[in-house]
């Protein structure tokens, strides 16, 4: 497991295949991104609160960082207040979009990490 | 030789099994030698060798290999290949040094490109596996990929193979660099999970 990645295994049981966590957590991430490159913008509330308790938080980081990322693709340039205040309990989460999104500016402007 | 390669770019399975069982071990001694000054703690000559091998049937069901008719076609595009695998593995080592990685590299740091052609014949001589060894290989690199399903994580895993980065995997796939990464994630937590097992 790399530094900062969540256990996919936690609560999981058997061997083989890739852990219903994770899976549950990269189909709806799939489905995010699909709609957004279908020109729909999802909403992100949302479908964390779709999503079974379990995997929210997992969920809510990836999308977080993945909506990020697709935003900048298209041209915005998010900060972190707008974000802050609609995820204002979710202090780690926060801080985990501050870095990516240094990290994403810097790569847009050019600059290697 | 060349009937062979004819069949193989009728996507035959015995034809690729054939060709497998002459060239593989070469393949796997050219990316050896090719490594053996920048490799400290991962053994990835296999992994070069295998991607370089699965290219080359790809690509000739593909009909990218248009020239491809004899024994000497396919031993100077096989080394093209697996040289490039090389240099890719390379890069990614040096990015895992320069990340904090396990891997320590040699004074020559990443690939080092077409410097490594010259002597390229010579050095397929290098010590190779044993028949079985590389059969135990085959039989290992395919089970991984049968733990990832036929979905995106086994395409990420094949890309990855091959020495491309989340980067070029993103481009190619037509999505973003965090969904590569976390299916990247996805790929250990199988793979790490099966060791665990």
């Amino acid at each position: 497991m790399t530094r900062g990645s969540p256990d996919w295994h936690a609560g999981t049981t058997g061997a083989g295949g890739p852990p219903t966590r994770f899976l549950r957590v990269d189909s709806a991430c799939d489905r995010y991104e699909l709609a957004w490159r279908g020109g729909q913008r999802p909403h992100l509330e949302q479908s964390v609160k779709s999503a079974p308790q379990e995997h929210r938080v997992e969920l809510l980081r990836e999308l977080l960082v993945l909506e990020i990322e697709l935003r900048f693709g298209a041209g915005e340039r998010p900060v972190p207040g707008d974000y802050v205040d609609r995820f204002a309990g979710s202090g780690d989460t926060i801080l985990g979009f501050g870095r990516h999104h240094t990290e994403l500016g810097r790569r847009v402007r050019g600059t290697p990490y | 030789v060349t009937h062979w390669i004819a069949h193989l770019k009728e996507g035959d399975p015995q034809a690729a099994n054939q060709l497998w069982q002459r060239y593989f071990q070469r393949l796997v001694g050219l990316a050896r030698a090719k490594l053996s000054h920048a490799r400290r703690a991962v053994a990835d000559e296999e992994d070069a060798a295998l991607s370089a091998f699965r290219n080359l049937c790809d690509g000739a069901v593909e009909g990218r290999f248009a020239r491809l008719s004899g024994r000497d076609d396919l031993w100077q595009l096989l080394v093209m290949i697996t040289t490039r695998k090389v240099v890719d593995l390379k890069k990614q080592q040096g990015r895992l040094k320069r990340g904090g990685g396990h891997v320590v590299l040699g004074p020559d740091g990443a690939g080092d490109g077409d410097d490594d052609c010259a002597d390229m014949f010579a050095e397929v001589a290098a010590p190779c596996p044993t028949p079985d060894q590389a059969a135990m290989l085959a039989e290992e690199y395919q089970r991984r990929l049968d733990a990832l399903g036929d979905g995106s994580l086994r395409r990420v895993a094949e890309l990855r193979l091959e020495g491309y980065d989340n980067d070029e995997i993103a481009e190619r796939l037509g999505c973003a660099r965090r969904t590569v990464a976390r299916k990247l994630e996805g790929i250990r937590a199988v793979w790490g999970g099966g060791e665990r097992a």
